[in-house]
């Protein structure tokens, strides 16, 4: 894990943090339960994301005590240069717009390191809430890359 | 979604319950279900970190759902040719229908296709605080090893 920055928002202080995979107990539980949350709201593929856990890295926020308040869970896939991210996820309801954007900017950053030219992410279009944090840190796409379920909705 | 129908049960309630199978998880219904109950190992120190995420995939599950089609139990494992073991990965029961032997029912189908897969024993993995699988299933704080407590215990039995 390698500490990025600490920043105050709201005078409450945080620490970003940087890992090339999933190692802390505490972050992966997050992650899992929004896992379960966006399968419950249908917003996810399960055969898409889940299993790429092996290979996830992960940019999070933590309070000063230790407690896991939200980030972004992506893969560098070197197949097609991009970024992917996976899940955006939040514990509690700390993880505002301003903390969201400054894990945007490190994941560009650590994406562009790596050699990636692209970013993606998936957002169901009813997933208002990623749709707006999306739009707030000038996420503005590039391309669309437009879906449709080809089986009803319980089959998923 | 690939299932197939196994059985309809009736739970300790006298509530009656759906048994499916898959083939694999991925393609199951039951990963809500399963990515809550791994949360809740790992904030409670019950699994390891390093979980079993390129096995899951491809496990196979048995899982008991009611009438309205709600997961309410599951035990997902996988067949190991080598040592002839259906090997438990985890098992899931929701929290709102504990106690009333729901898991029981999917075992004895886990235990059914173990055998029509040709396995001779069964094999599982909880830690040692998990206090619903292992002190169900032994004498409980008398476990040790070592001179010690043990982190993880095996379960095994032959079929």
């Amino acid at each position: 894990m390698k500490l990025l920055e600490t920043v105050t928002i709201n005078k409450n202080d945080y620490s970003i943090w940087y890992s090339n995979h999933i190692s802390l107990r505490s972050v992966l539980s997050a992650i899992l339960k929004n896992f379960a949350s966006q399968l419950d709201k249908k917003f996810i593929v399960p055969t898409l994301v889940w299993h790429q856990l092996e290979d996830a890295q992960v940019i999070y926020v933590s309070s000063v005590e230790d407690e896991i308040i939200g980030g972004i869970c992506f893969r560098v896939d070197t197949e097609f240069n991009m970024g992917e991210i996976f899940i955006v996820f939040k514990e509690g309801t700390h993880y505002t717009k301003d903390l969201h954007e400054i894990c945007v900017r490190h994941f560009k950053s650590v994406v562009k390191e790596a050699g990636m030219t692209v970013i993606v992410q998936h957002i169901h279009v009813d997933d208002h809430d990623y749709l707006e944090l999306a739009r707030y840190v000038d996420l503005k796409p590039t391309y669309y890359f437009l879906s449709q379920w080809l089986v009803d909705n319980d089959q998923q | 979604m690939n299932r197939i129908f196994l059985a309809t049960q009736s739970d300790k309630l006298g509530n009656e319950v759906s048994v499916y199978y898959s083939e694999q998880v991925e393609q199951s219904p039951i990963l809500s279900l399963l990515f809550n109950t791994c949360s809740t190992l790992l904030d409670n120190n019950l699994a390891p970190v390093k979980f079993y995420w390129n096995r899951l995939p491809n496990a196979k599950v048995v899982w008991a759902e009611d009438s309205t089609k709600k997961i309410l139990s599951a035990i997902v494992f996988e067949f190991q040719p080598d040592r002839q073991a259906a090997f438990i990965l985890t098992t899931l029961t929701d929290p709102t229908v504990g106690n009333r032997g729901i898991n029981k029912i999917c075992f004895r189908y886990y235990i059914q296709k173990a055998k029509e897969n040709n396995m001779v024993r069964t094999l599982g993995l909880a830690s040692v605080n998990n206090d619903a699988v292992v002190k169900k299933n032994t004498q409980g704080d008398n476990v040790s090893w070592g001179g010690g407590k043990p982190l993880w215990i095996i379960f095994t039995d032959k079929l």
